[in-house]
């Protein structure tokens, strides 16, 4: 009896081992969320190592992967298109009618829309989703409501007619309202997730609606669990363009190495956000594979505290500007993912000008920075101590590498000695708000499409301003270019900002960032532009 | 006589559950005190740059952290004892329910590689015991110092890249294909597959899981082969075997009929005395294998500084270890009636 026990487990494990060749081989026979027989697969799979910070509630999510699956389950009245950056209509059926004093934005709505839960989607929608946001800003200091503030009321005149009073002319309003914070949902589904004026506290948050979205894009949200996948699927009753891809697999990853053995082995089809410089490399010219590259959004740059000693001395902050080797730092250590940035605008902005690199070099001219150190009062042959900070994860794993080469360049002048120092990023906020460090690296992913975002931030210390700035005459220059109607007139006070803010120098501009995404040779469709949040929609995967 | 055994029995269980009291107590004040001695302010460690001063303090508050260490332990005791591990700072949502998601997956990849592990462990202790002394013996022990010592992450590093990438006969992580979960029933997919008859579902499962399981299975198994090929020695060496080879029983009935049973009864206990090893060598299998389990959830949380969540985790796979060590040892005890005695 006892013998026979053992054959039957024997038998049991031959059977299981068996089943699972079998079925294996089935598996081999389809490609990673793909079908076969037919020219476009219906599925494929997007490996990350992004997580969702908050929720998917519109008001809330403020991160790069709940924006993303917003971006891409709802809409907004405007949008920009692929690789633009000028605002275009989405759910309004044309740009707005802008009054004289650009208080009033008048908007027609597209008829016959519907919200994925079959609510129509009218002028209602548009005024419930709109002041929505703008309250849940004006209670929880992370949602990025705050954008909206400036709605002063909003008119419904007809069920397609939406007519938005501000309290003052903004120009970047557009660009404001092309951000998922300002995506339509459902009245209906959002009906028991809107602020009365009493929460305080927790109260509020409990108010997000978390789990899904429900609004009217090319997709909606299936299924998401935490930090292992989420399922965006078709929206079978979109309005617009049917997506090219029906069913898509988030996969979520701790680590880029996990990411980069996925994609190798093509259990993914695309990485994206964010394999390391190296990676990325490994995938340009591997067979089988391919590397999409795009213009980002976001800026590296080292900031000054010019509340104190050195750096409230501008020429001591020019010294550095004018010591800081850009290509180094490009060449040696991000290989080519970054690019120079000579503004603190990027250089996919129409105004934006090169004014650092014109005032102050490309880091190779000794002589601007003996001028500079001798005007700041810094005796000839005299070494300046700088007390130089990075975080070392925050922003990947190449920072300390930027670090170290930054410091190198810097000392290369002969004039500076660099103490490199590094703390966790918690402790790195705490230490910038108390302005215990005197130099230290910095970057910043904007909100929205518009000089706007790479100026005000930067100069208004009620929204961020790392470097303590606090300039009365800049922040003049700010409020102007965002109630300069005129689109000439506002280009010349940006140019302006730009100018001043180089002259003063509390930041130097280092890289922009760029964007990747590698992927299996049979992907098309990847659009990595300004916008920063991936279309989903235009991607498909060859069977 | 079975009267006076069951009532041993008896006390014998009541006697382990007392114990069992003081032990989960002391490793709650553990878990309590260790996370609460590390510097730094949980809630900005956590939520770090982008969490407001008013934020952090409601958090704080809501946490309790804002009240006396005394106080907060009473609370955290009173809230284990109600099965209630709190919020996770980072995702807001109760740990309980974050264990009810992950922890099947945990449960299948342990099963798995203990299934590996005794498998490994039995076959090559046995054979090394019976060749003693030859190359097969000296093999089998090298093999078992190597797995033993061999770091987790390496040997699974090791094993994606000759199975996945350049055999490409197994993925390199993950539970199952995408579009391919068996339908819910006990989240175990190889059980899900078999019951609801899923044969793709099972044979994805099956190819999943193979990976985690075989790097978990050895290094655990690393342990059975020198114990099993230690017990089978002696055995082999004691009177009944010597008596059973003297009656002219062949030399396999010998091995497998009386010595090896006998050998294995130690390893029996020594299997649960393995769990916690195994949950805690799960934390870094699943980690190099993306395998969405609680040991993945648990190294999410220290990178994360999910302080609550840190803490929810250490607390129930304390309890986790406790109760299976308590179930281990009544099993023993309702076995083999010499140990109660003892």
């Amino acid at each position: 009896m006892r013998v026979s026990k053992w054959r039957g487990a024997i038998v049991m494990l031959a059977i299981l081992a068996v089943t699972a060749s079998a079925c294996s081989s089935s598996k081999k026979s389809t490609s990673a969320g793909g079908t076969t027989g037919g020219k476009v697969a219906d599925s494929f799979v997007l490996g990350t190592t992004d997580s969702l910070q908050n929720s998917f509630d519109p008001a809330q999510a403020y991160d790069v992967f709940g924006s993303d699956v917003v971006w891409n389950t709802a809409e907004t009245l405007v949008t920009y298109a692929p690789n633009a950056t000028t605002a275009s209509p989405l759910l309004a059926k044309e740009l707005p009618t802008i009054s004289a004093d650009g208080l009033t934005y008048t908007f027609t709505l597209r008829d016959g829309v519907k919200f994925q839960d079959g609510t129509p989607m009218d002028s209602a929608a548009v005024k419930f989703s709109l002041l929505r946001a703008q309250a849940f800003g004006a209670k929880d200091s992370e949602s990025a409501g705050f954008l909206l503030s400036g709605i002063k009321t909003i008119d419904t005149p007809s069920a397609t007619s939406v007519v938005i009073h501000l309290d003052k002319p903004n120009k970047a309003f557009l660009a404001r309202l092309a951000y998922t914070v300002a995506a339509i949902v459902s009245p209906t589904a959002y009906k028991d997730h809107v602020l009365a004026a009493t929460e305080t506290g927790p109260a509020v948050l409990a108010k997000y609606k978390k789990d899904t979205v429900v609004g009217t894009g090319p997709y909606k949200l299936l299924s998401y669990k935490e930090k292992e996948s989420s399922t965006p699927k078709a929206n079978d009753s979109y309005w617009g363009e049917k997506p090219k891809t029906k069913n898509i697999l988030i996969k979520f990853f701790d680590k880029s190495s996990a990411l980069k053995l996925a994609l190798q082995n093509k259990e993914v089809d695309i990485a994206y956000r964010s394999l390391q410089p190296d990676e990325n490399a490994s995938f340009k010219n591997a067979a089988g594979f391919k590397l999409t590259e795009g213009v980002g959004p976001g800026i590296r740059y080292l900031t000054f505290n010019v509340t104190g000693p050195p750096f409230n001395n501008v020429n001591l902050r020019k010294a550095v500007a004018a010591a800081l080797d850009r290509k180094p730092v490009l060449d040696e250590v991000l290989k080519g993912t970054g690019k120079e940035l000579a503004s603190m605008i990027p250089s996919s902005f129409k105004t934006s000008e090169p004014k650092w690199t014109e005032l102050y070099g490309d880091g190779t001219d000794k002589s601007k920075v003996e001028s500079y150190l001798t005007a700041a009062g810094v005796p000839a042959g005299q070494k300046v101590n700088l007390d130089f900070w990075f975080s070392p994860t925050h922003y990947g794993d190449t920072e300390a590498g930027v670090a170290q080469v930054i410091a190198r360049t810097l000392e290369a002048t002969g004039r500076f000695s660099v103490k490199i120092s590094s703390v966790e990023w918690a402790e790195y906020g705490k230490k910038r708000r108390a302005g215990e460090m005197p130099v230290f690296l910095m970057g910043c992913y904007p909100d929205y499409l518009d000089e706007d975002d790479y100026l005000e931030p930067f100069a208004d210390k009620s929204i961020f301003d790392p470097a303590k700035w606090d300039d009365a005459k800049m922040l003049d220059l700010v409020h102007k270019q965002q109630v300069a109607i005129d689109d000439g007139a506002r280009a010349t006070i940006i140019k302006q900002a730009q100018d001043y803010m180089a002259g003063q120098v509390p930041y130097v501009p280092i890289w922009s960032i760029q964007q990747f995404a590698a992927t299996t040779d049979k992907i098309s469709g990847i659009v990595l532009d300004p916008i920063q949040h991936l279309r989903y929609w235009l991607i498909e995967k060859k069977a | 006589m079975a009267r006076a055994g069951g009532g041993s029995l008896r006390t014998y269980v009541l006697v382990r559950l007392v114990l069992a009291v003081p032990i989960l107590l002391i490793l709650l004040t553990s878990t309590f005190l260790l996370l609460r001695v590390a510097p730094g302010d949980p809630i900005t460690a956590t939520l770090g740059d982008r969490v407001s001063d008013e934020r952090a303090a409601q958090i704080r508050k809501d946490l309790g952290l804002d009240r006396p260490l005394w106080r907060q332990y009473f609370s955290y005791i009173n809230k284990v004892g109600h099965g209630d591990f709190g919020n996770a700072i980072t995702t807001n949502r109760p740990i309980a329910k974050t264990i009810g998601d992950r922890f099947p997956a945990t449960l299948e990849l342990t099963m798995a590689a203990m299934v590996v592990a005794v498998g490994v462990g039995v076959v090559l202790g046995a054979v090394s015991a019976r060749f003693r002394d030859t190359p097969l013996d000296v093999g089998g022990r090298l093999l078992g110092i190597v797995l033993y010592a061999a770091p987790i992450f390496w040997l699974g590093i090791m094993f994606q890249l000759v199975f996945a990438i350049k055999l490409h006969l197994l993925p390199t992580g993950g539970r199952i294909a995408p579009f391919s979960e068996p339908r819910s029933i006990t989240h175990l997919y190889v059980v899900d597959s078999i019951i609801t008859g899923d044969r793709e579902a099972l044979g994805s499962t099956l190819r999943y899981l193979a990976l985690p399981a075989i790097t978990l299975g050895l290094v655990i198994g690393g342990i059975f082969i020198r114990l099993v090929r230690v017990n089978m020695l002696q055995t082999l060496k004691s009177d009944y075997v010597e008596a059973a080879r003297a009656r002219g029983i062949p030399e396999s009935a010998v091995l497998f009929r009386h010595a090896f049973k006998n050998a294995l009864v130690p390893v029996v206990t020594i299997i649960g005395l393995q769990f916690a090893l195994l949950l805690s060598g799960a934390v870094l299998t699943e980690t190099t294998f993306t395998w969405p389990g609680l040991g993945l959830t648990l190294y999410q949380f220290l990178q994360n500084r999910d302080y609550t969540g840190v803490q929810g985790l250490v607390t129930f796979y304390a309890l986790f270890v406790v109760g299976v060590s308590l179930l281990i040892d009544i099993v023993s005890a309702w076995v083999d009636p010499r140990i109660r005695f003892s």
